[in-house]
């Protein structure tokens, strides 16, 4: 017999990645947690590293309020107005 | 019509096909039954549904799911074509983006997933709303439930140890369907409360916990078999990190209930009232972080939001004095039930 | 894990951190958002017993392989 596949196989889609910046001194670090227990004290901690080491300018946190919904329907443009890159965690 | 079917195709002998499709992990563990093209047609045929039609778009998984694959996982769960249309409307409630796919799909917390019929389809497909409400039996019940799993497994990707880290889960991962009994409810059932005509039938999904059945035997009224009740649900789940629960009333409680006159609006705030918790005890059972401070014996922290996050249906067994709760998945708002009408 | 690969596709350098125990996870939902490759860090798990001084020492670890992959990117 001839039988059908029920699975959906996932297309490639590439991401034209944009350029990375020659250092961290002077940007401005956006910290996306997930909502689980801990991830935003650990961002925090880790941004204030990346100012004191490594130059960057400020930091600045964003909550989501549902970890199901992808960052991206509630603070995509927030970021990309205020933010030169992104640090997201914890997944777990 | 013409039904054109694109998925990919697979040569196997006959007596092969079964052990084919384990060996392909498309299954959920059980035996399922071959996809061939008849049989997908015919299921596509009773929902009268082009093969290309998007039932739903999973945002999260960014996976389309069409009618074709819909009807190919009912096939191999076992589902007569009639199914279809109660298959759809589940498919289209976890779509919902109330329901949040991701959380409820991935988490560790091993949701499954509990289907509520209501209306005429429920008996017309004879799904079950009485006894052994959770248990084997039914046909339409188990068939249901399981063609969306696989629908989850084999379109979404939620596949154990990968995009479904459920630490346990549940039996009720497998197929998990009840309807309500509204033949000898007396009170107003799930769809009309959530918005839709009797007439109308439905169904309702919600990322759930297993069921927790809990027994009184001697009260003789509504008040009696609640506050048991609410004595069992005050330290389930999470204890305030679920956003929903589902309360099934069986037979002999749901007499009782209504013999005192009890709609399912005084069941409501009855529960709400009764299963409040204080922070101080939150704290000290850790269900929430912190030390206890001063004056957190008297605040006091309700289970749900609002009385109206408790959805109450008649089901369960005429015989016994057990009923059950269902705690939805726990993570404060990131997933509520939806409601959907089985349209075909 | 998806909201790193989320602003990479809005043109924000981002970097992904992961507990280690959902390696297989975060590569399946690699997989699925089309980008099989894409690089991530990983922590031990859990993290949300830690102490705020473990918390300290966590992030010390991981800085600097945050500043690495946002540097050097998926390329």
């Amino acid at each position: 017999m001839e039988i059908l596949d029920p699975t959906v196989e996932a297309a490639t889609q590439p991401i034209a990645y944009v350029d990375r910046p020659g250092s961290l001194k002077g940007k401005r670090i956006g910290l996306i947690e997930n909502t689980k227990y801990n991830s935003d004290k650990l961002l925090v901690k880790i941004g204030e590293i990346l100012k004191k080491d490594y130059g960057a300018s400020e930091t600045r946190l964003f909550r989501k309020h549902n970890a199901s919904v992808p960052a991206h329907e509630e603070i995509i443009v927030e970021v990309r107005k205020t933010c030169d890159v992104i640090v997201a965690g914890v997944g777990d | 019509m013409a039904v054109e079917l694109t998925s990919k195709r697979y040569r196997v002998e006959d007596l092969d096909a079964v052990e084919f499709c384990f060996q392909q992990g498309w299954t959920d563990g059980l035996p399922v039954i071959p996809p061939t093209a008849e049989r997908v047609e015919a299921m596509l045929a009773a929902a009268r549904l082009d093969p290309k039609q998007e039932i739903a778009f999973i945002t999260n998984r960014s996976v389309s799911i069409t009618a074709e694959k819909v009807a190919i996982n009912a096939v191999m769960a076992g589902c007569r074509p009639e199914y279809m249309g109660v298959v759809i409307a589940a498919v289209e409630g976890i779509g919902d983006p109330a329901w949040g796919y991701h959380g409820p799909g991935t988490s560790t917390g091993g949701a499954a997933v509990l289907m509520i019929v209501n209306g005429p389809i429920a008996r017309q497909l004879d799904i079950n709303s009485g006894d052994n409400l959770f248990g084997p039996g039914w046909r339409s019940s188990l068939t249901m439930g399981r063609a969306l799993r696989l629908v989850m497994r084999n379109v979404c990707g939620s596949i154990p140890g990968l995009l479904d880290r459920g630490t346990l889960g549940h039996p009720g991962k497998i197929s998990y369907v009840i309807a309500e009994n509204e033949a000898e409810s007396p009170w107003t059932p799930l769809h009309v409360e959530r918005g839709f005509r009797p007439d109308q039938s439905t169904v309702t999904v919600m990322a759930a916990e297993g069921p927790h059945q809990f027994y009184n035997q001697l009260s003789p009224d509504a008040e009696g078999v609640l506050t048991t009740l609410a004595d069992s649900m005050q330290h389930s789940g999470g204890a305030g990190r679920q956003p929903q629960y589902v309360v099934a009333l069986a037979g002999e409680h749901m007499r009782t209930i209504a013999g005192s006159g009890w709609t399912k609006k005084e069941i409501r705030q009855f529960l709400f009232d009764r299963t409040q918790n204080s922070i101080a005890h939150l704290k000290r059972t850790h269900r929430i972080p912190g030390e206890v401070q001063p004056g957190d014996e008297t605040k006091m922290r309700p289970i749900v939001a609002s009385p109206e996050d408790f959805l109450i249906v008649a089901a369960g067994g005429r015989a016994g004095s057990f009923s059950s709760f269902i705690p939805g998945w726990g993570s404060g708002n990131s997933s509520r039930a939806t409601t959907k009408e089985v349209k075909r | 894990m998806l909201d790193g690969i989320v602003l990479e596709k809005a043109a924000v350098p981002a970097a992904s951190i992961v507990t280690d125990v959902f390696e297989r996870t975060a590569r399946a939902m690699a997989v699925q958002w089309g980008v099989p490759t894409y690089k991530f860090l990983m922590m031990p798990h859990p993290i949300a017993n830690l102490t705020e001084a473990e918390l300290d020492q966590r992030a010390r670890e991981m800085a600097p392989a945050v500043v690495k992959l946002l540097l050097e990117g998926q390329e």
